[in-house]
């Protein structure tokens, strides 16, 4: 394993989590010279798995864990959120928002995991023992 | 830490609308800030709100519900809310939600005031 991925455990506090998750991505990003808009949708789809974990997972156990990985493999740039929450699938379970509806109609939630879809080239969640474990990939432009 | 500024929102009344420019970056840490400048104003009677982003680095999702809120709010107030100055991510956001289809998004604050 290249020795400049991140590897790092988060704060389960969200402030503490979305500052250190900017921190990281902006250094990993700088380091790889990821240019802007990988970094900022990067960090967008980590700061919207981590808020959910913080929000809904993580005050369900006594001794939250949370986890960031990100990784680059030639043109593409791997990221990984953990956590040992109760068993979630973010992409089973969230309502697809419609984007064609109208002002009016448009649900205010559920933008978060679209976004997540949408921003990457691959992502897939797997429980493994008592780990949620989401993985997205995002290729970059050559 | 170089982009992890905190959020603020300067505001700057233009004949009877008010712009807003959020500065620095919205996440959910912080977007009671932004909520609670755009509930003032609409509070205050305020029905024309320009939102200028162009000082804004980074927006989450529940940034965009209070964008999306705010746009409901005014036009049911028989208001409407303009988006102006949006960075080439922001703008790439806008498109994959369908925000750019269902908010007056202009290019630039004069661009914006002229919509008015």
């Amino acid at each position: 394993m290249p020795h400049n991925d991140v590897d790092i455990s988060l704060h389960p506090e969200l402030t503490a989590a979305l500052t250190t998750l900017a921190e990281a991505v902006e250094q990993f990003a700088d380091r790889e010279s990821l240019g802007e808009s990988v970094p900022f949708n990067l960090n967008l789809v980590l700061d919207e798995l981590i808020t959910n974990s913080i929000s809904y997972g993580l005050p369900q156990v006594d001794e939250p864990l949370l986890r960031l990985r990100l990784s680059r493999n030639g043109d593409t740039v791997e990221a990984q959120v953990e956590d040992n929450g109760p068993a979630f699938d973010p992409f089973e379970e969230a309502p697809q928002p419609d984007t064609e509806q109208e002002l009016d109609d448009r649900p205010i939630g559920g933008l978060g995991v679209f976004l997540v879809k949408q921003f990457t080239d691959d992502s897939f969640y797997e429980r493994d023992g008592e780990i949620n474990r989401i993985t997205m990939r995002m290729k970059l432009e050559t | 830490m170089a982009n992890h500024t905190p959020l603020s929102v300067p505001s700057e009344e233009h004949g009877n609308a008010v712009i807003l420019c959020p500065t620095g970056r919205v996440d959910g840490t912080n977007v009671a800030i932004l909520q609670g400048a755009v509930r003032e104003r609409i509070d205050a009677g305020q029905t024309t709100l320009v939102f200028d982003l162009v000082e804004l680095n980074y927006i989450s999702s529940a940034g965009l519900r209070v964008l999306l809120m705010s746009a409901r709010d005014l036009q049911s107030h028989g208001g409407k809310a303009l988006f102006c100055g949006l960075s080439e991510q922001i703008k790439q956001v806008f498109e994959i939600t369908g925000f750019d289809k269902i908010l007056a998004v202009l290019g630039t604050r004069d661009d914006a005031l002229g919509a008015i």
